[in-house]
């Protein structure tokens, strides 16, 4: 399978994953860029141990969530270097809420729901992004996540009792 | 009988369920390939790193060729110096 194959199969799948992490076009589309590239570091490296497309879907996580990282750190060093702000934890808050998969007139409801998911730890919220928006069974995303169905089954409830509490105090 | 708890998560994952699968900018592709081919491109870090053994390779070869240098001078001193005469001349 050539890359160009290999981009054409699976660019959308890449794009829309990248969008639940981030919520904004520019972002998601830097990162569709970065899984593409590292999918060509890594082509020649990669085992059949799993699927391309569960590979794939591995380094779009992987991205995404690396992605939020340094964003959060580039905003907790800048935040820090006025205030001498430490332990201070930050959390993910897309720069402009920008979903195009969302419309318009319930774009409101939409972004609280994404601000309590971007409170959630790395893995809840690849759990709940999985297997509610991209419709994912539990084995699939149990096996693109490497955990066995019932350690994921009480990942997902712990995530949807932590959602539950921060929509709650959201209001 | 559901809990309102529930049911609220319940319709709070209907709407996720609901959000529509985009398709991404044509133009994705064209900045993806181009970002590949600048990679293809040796990078400047790997050239300066390159430069660098180069530069010190060249030192330590300077630096070993000058101390074998003054180490044959130390063992010259430890050899006494003859007139080349012969004893019985």
């Amino acid at each position: 399978m050539t890359f160009d194959e290999i981009y054409f199969d699976h660019h959308k799948m890449v794009f829309n994953l990248a969008l639940q992490y981030v919520q904004n076009i520019e972002d998601a589309e830097e990162i569709t860029q970065d899984v593409f590239l590292k999918v060509f570091d890594n082509l020649d490296s990669f085992k059949k141990q799993a699927s391309l497309k569960t590979w794939i879907y591995r380094i779009s996580i992987n991205q995404s969530l690396d992605f939020i990282k340094a964003k959060n750190t580039q905003k907790r060093n800048f935040l820090s270097s006025i205030f001498s702000l430490n332990d201070e934890k930050f959390k993910f808050e897309p720069p402009n809420f920008n979903h195009p998969g969302i419309e318009l007139e319930q774009k409101e409801a939409y972004q609280k729901i994404f601000e309590a998911i971007n409170q959630l730890s790395d893995n809840q919220k690849t759990a709940i992004i999985l297997l509610k928006i991209e419709d994912k069974s539990q084995f699939e995303t149990a096996e693109i996540m490497n955990l066995n169905v019932k350690a994921l089954e009480s990942l997902f409830q712990r995530a949807k009792k932590n959602l539950e509490i921060f929509l709650i105090s959201k209001g | 009988m559901e809990s309102s708890s529930n049911k609220d998560m319940k319709q709070v994952f209907e709407q996720l369920a609901n959000i529509k699968a985009v398709e991404p900018n044509a133009k994705l592709q064209t900045l993806t390939l181009s970002r590949l081919n600048k990679k293809k491109i040796i990078p400047l870090n790997w050239v300066r790193a390159v430069a660098c053994l180069f530069i010190l390779f060249i030192s330590s070869e300077y630096y070993v060729f000058y101390n074998n240098k003054s180490n044959r001078q130390d063992v010259a001193s430890y050899v006494s110096i003859t007139n080349n005469t012969l004893y019985n001349e």
